[in-house]
């Protein structure tokens, strides 16, 4: 019950640490051995020294931020990044897809699927394959869509599990929306599940909740860490409920991603609050159910019922197959009680819709169309892809 | 020198022998007896009849499911065989001419052995039955690729409820079905770390023994059955394997083991001094088809040398004839010929290169055991099952057993496929350019050609 982690691009090879050092830290201060035993062995392993080596994978077309992350883990001196597991390229991708998807990825599949290989046959079991990347860029996205494919092909029985960041509405790089739309569309058919996590809404809890002045892209990446690592650490499940789940992400799939309409799935985790009040705090479990249930009606992420509501789901299932509840007897992450609330509904479905407005709008004009064909995307490839999303629109607009 | 060809001879044909039990034949006959039917002994009659029977019933136990009339006089034994061979296309003396042998007794241990050949070489046999046998033993089978869509569901609804079903009906069951398909996927992960395991526990405690030892002294667990029958069926799948892998290695020597034998029969037919016509042409089907692939691909080699070397002496001479005749010409023609000439000579270097790439033997055309791990080799059977092969195995290949590193065999094999396409491409090509030039002879009719994907 491992998860082989596949860091792509920027955005991904700066979260993945964030995540490993989260559930490092965790898995320390619990105190429990064997849910410290569990964790670390779902994302670690020891070399005969007795080093933790992390099951990853870091993937980049520019050196310095894999550099970065590398040198960062090593320093800390209680994990680290294994010497041959990563890849990168001196010349980045431009924040274009197609150079991430037509060259730069059929150029170092081979080392990149050898790199994936090598962590894969080191499990014992894998419970599943996650990679964490951004929508937005050139490698993250482009890069990251054709080792997912390649992932696909290799491990066609795997859980496939990406993680997508989603820019900023206003964001800093142009053609943001063109690489989300052509990234979108493939995922979905090649992913089992895509975990979403937004610019704007991470942005909104460090400002609102956690009273930050100055939020860095280091805050937002500690939130996003600390929502990632509250559900992938071990739990109780229903299919489990006196051990630790050997199954994790294959039971969150099976929870949530059955029908293969539906794979967008959002994340939000209460409490969210500096680390300064952590003392000062007390909450109760119904509060903080009512609190997650309030935010998942509002629609907001931010803020605080039963979840046996059958207003709240879909008619077509059945009232048992719609809500599952794991728990953990130990507390996260220095936080006394902590509730994460995993869901696939129609939250994501604005904002989703607005990318792809606007990224629709840009297509009209035939803006910067000429940086993606000189690559060999044809319009033809962006029109399936608008097509796709629409679909995926039109289903979750019927939910 | 004889004896080691003798036990040569005895290694190789007890590699089938295990294969052949291994694949569900009861009672092959020794190795002796196969040495005694060369020689045309009749106590080995009785052995080869029954196992040719049994292998003709295996195969075709599917298509052949009606009896022969009891009515009728010829033992229907004889008869079922006689067919079968017949259907094959086997043209031996005792199959074609009916009338000449009414019982199995008085057909020869050699023509018997003959036959036997001659099923065993055709239509790839003994993978039919391996794929039969791995199938049955396969513990997971696999599912349907995609999610049925919504019209087959509805198709499905409309017959069980007899009406017409709302559409989140429909979502409903694809919902069960994905959920049933993702936990299939679990299960499967499941299998796939126990049998990991199960090696693991294996290689460390029967490091030292044989292959063949082991995987009969796995300690019983006391836990649950169904792991056991699991297990029983994993072991007996690997034996069929190793059994598959070890045969391949040594199958070059059985060839060349029938071809003695085929040599041996037909010495023996023009010591008999036969006039009939008829008969000398019947022994052609006696031939290993084997060795007819390799004759024909000789053939086919020398034909396109010929006609390479012919194209080459037609550019020289049209070159000369041009030089003859062109004093009063413009001088781009004079020029066009040693153009001709070049691209000749580069279409002959190209086509030899890739006769010459395609047909060189490689380690991966004999038979080969590829090398995973340190030896025993046989352990490292279920990981090769799995699809996982281990790159960090160094060991140096042994060519007298035919043992091959794992990435070296990959490397050939794909420079090989290169090579094919390549060919491939250059065929597709000359079509291409023949139907073009055909069409465009055509009056009247316009050449479209399909759109390119």
């Amino acid at each position: 019950m491992s998860v082989v982690t596949v860091q792509l691009g920027q955005c991904g090879n700066q979260i993945g640490p964030e995540l490993f050092s989260t559930v490092y830290e965790d898995s320390t201060g619990a105190g429990r051995k064997t849910y410290q035993e569990s964790s670390r062995e779902r994302f670690f392993w020891e070399t005969s020294d007795g080093v933790l080596v992390a099951r990853s994978v870091l993937v980049d077309m520019e050196p310095k931020v894999i550099s970065q992350a590398v040198a960062k883990a090593s320093k800390s001196g209680k994990w680290r990044y294994g010497e041959k597991a990563h890849f990168c390229q001196k010349q980045g991708s431009g924040n274009n897809w197609a150079n991430g998807y037509c060259v730069h990825g059929p150029r170092h599949k081979e080392s990149v699927e050898d790199l994936v290989r090598r962590e894969v046959e080191r499990c014992d079991r894998l419970a599943g394959i996650f990679a964490m990347m951004s929508v937005a860029g050139g490698t993250g996205s482009g890069v990251g869509t054709f080792v997912t494919q390649c992932l696909r092909d290799m491990y066609p029985q795997a859980f496939i599990l990406n993680h997508l960041t989603w820019p900023y509405g206003t964001g800093e790089v142009i053609v943001q929306n063109y690489n989300s739309v052509l990234t979108l569309s493939r995922l979905y058919q090649l992913s089992d599940a895509l975990v979403v996590h937004e610019n704007d809404t991470v942005h909104k809890i460090c400002s609102r909740l956690m009273n930050i002045k100055h939020i860095s892209i280091g805050d937002i990446n500690k939130v996003i860490a600390h929502q990632l690592g509250s559900v992938l650490q071990p739990a109780y499940t229903g299919d489990s409920p006196s051990n630790y789940s050997r199954n994790p992400i294959g039971e969150l799939l099976s929870s949530l991603v059955c029908h293969p309409e539906y794979k967008l799935l959002s994340l939000c985790n209460i409490p969210q609050m500096s680390h300064t009040s952590l003392a000062y705090s007390a909450y109760t479990w119904p509060g903080l159910l009512k609190h997650l249930r309030q935010m998942l009606i509002a629609n907001a992420r931010m803020e605080e019922g039963a979840f046996k509501d059958p207003a709240l789901y879909v008619p077509w299932l059945p009232p048992d197959g719609t809500f599952s509840l794991w728990n953990s007897p130990v507390p996260f992450n220095g936080y006394e009680k902590s509730a994460s609330l995993v869901s696939n509904s129609q939250s994501l479905l604005k904002p989703l819709d607005n990318m792809v407005r606007k990224a629709w709008n840009m297509f009209v004009s035939r803006a910067y169309m000429h940086q993606y064909t000189k690559f060999g995307i044809s319009e033809d490839d962006f029109l399936d892809s608008f097509t796709t999303l629409e679909q995926i629109i039109s289903s979750y607009s019927h939910l | 020198m004889q004896r080691e060809a003798g036990v040569r001879v005895r290694e190789v044909i007890s590699a089938l022998r295990r294969l052949l039990s291994a694949l569900g034949l009861e009672s092959v006959p020794s190795a002796d007896s196969f040495r005694r039917a060369k020689f045309n002994k009749p106590d080995s009659t009785e052995d080869l009849w029954k196992l040719l029977h049994r292998l003709l019933m295996k195969l075709f136990e599917r298509d052949c499911t009606c009896q022969p009339p009891p009515t009728s006089p010829l033992d229907p034994e004889l008869e079922f065989v006689r067919s079968a061979l017949w259907y094959t296309g086997y043209g031996g003396w005792w199959v074609t001419r009916a009338q000449t042998c009414k019982s199995p007794g008085k057909i020869g241990s050699r023509d018997l052995l003959l036959a036997l050949g001659w099923v065993m070489s055709s239509d790839n046999l003994l993978e039919t039955l391996l794929a039969e046998k791995v199938q049955e033993l396969e513990l997971l089978s696999s599912t349907p690729a995609r999610v049925p869509g919504g019209e087959d569901l509805m198709t499905c609804l409309s017959v069980s409820e007899g009406g017409g079903a709302e559409g989140g009906d429909v979502r409903s069951l694809q919902w069960h079905y994905g959920k049933l398909r993702l936990q299939w996927r679990s299960l499967l992960a499941a299998q796939q770390e126990q049998s990991k395991l199960c090696h693991k526990i294996q290689a460390k405690m029967f490091c030292s023994r044989e292959p063949e030892v082991s995987t009969a002294d796995v300690p019983k667990r006391s836990g649950s059955t169904g792991l056991q029958k699991d297990l029983e069926s994993i072991q007996c799948l690997n034996r069929i394997l190793e059994a598959y892998l070890e045969w391949k290695a040594v199958e070059p020597l059985f060839w060349c083991w029938m071809d003695s034998v085929m040599d041996g029969h037909l010495s023996d037919q023009s010591r008999e001094k036969v006039t009939d016509e008829s008969l000398k042409d019947r022994a052609v089907p006696h031939s290993c088809p084997h060795e007819d692939n390799v004759r024909k691909s000789f053939r086919h080699l020398n034909q396109m040398l010929l006609k390479l070397q012919t194209d080459l002496r037609r550019g020289r001479l049209e070159q000369t004839t041009l030089t003859f005749t062109a004093q009063d010409r413009s001088s781009s023609s004079a020029q066009l010929s040693p153009e001709q000439k070049r691209e000749l000579e580069r279409d002959v270097a190209a086509r030899l290169q890739g006769l010459s790439l395609a047909n060189t033997p490689t380690a991966t055309s004999r038979g080969f055991i590829p090398n995973l791990q340190e030896p025993p080799a046989p352990h490292s059977v279920p990981r090769l099952r799995h699809g996982v092969l281990n790159q960090e195995n160094q060991e140096n290949k042994d060519g007298t057993t035919g043992r091959l590193q794992a990435s070296a065999a990959l490397k050939e094999l794909k420079d090989r496929e290169a090579v094919l396409l390549w060919e491939l491409e250059l065929l597709k090509k000359s079509q291409r350019l023949e139907m073009q030039a055909q069409t465009s002879a055509l009056q009247g009719l316009v050449f479209i050609p399909p759109l390119k994907r």
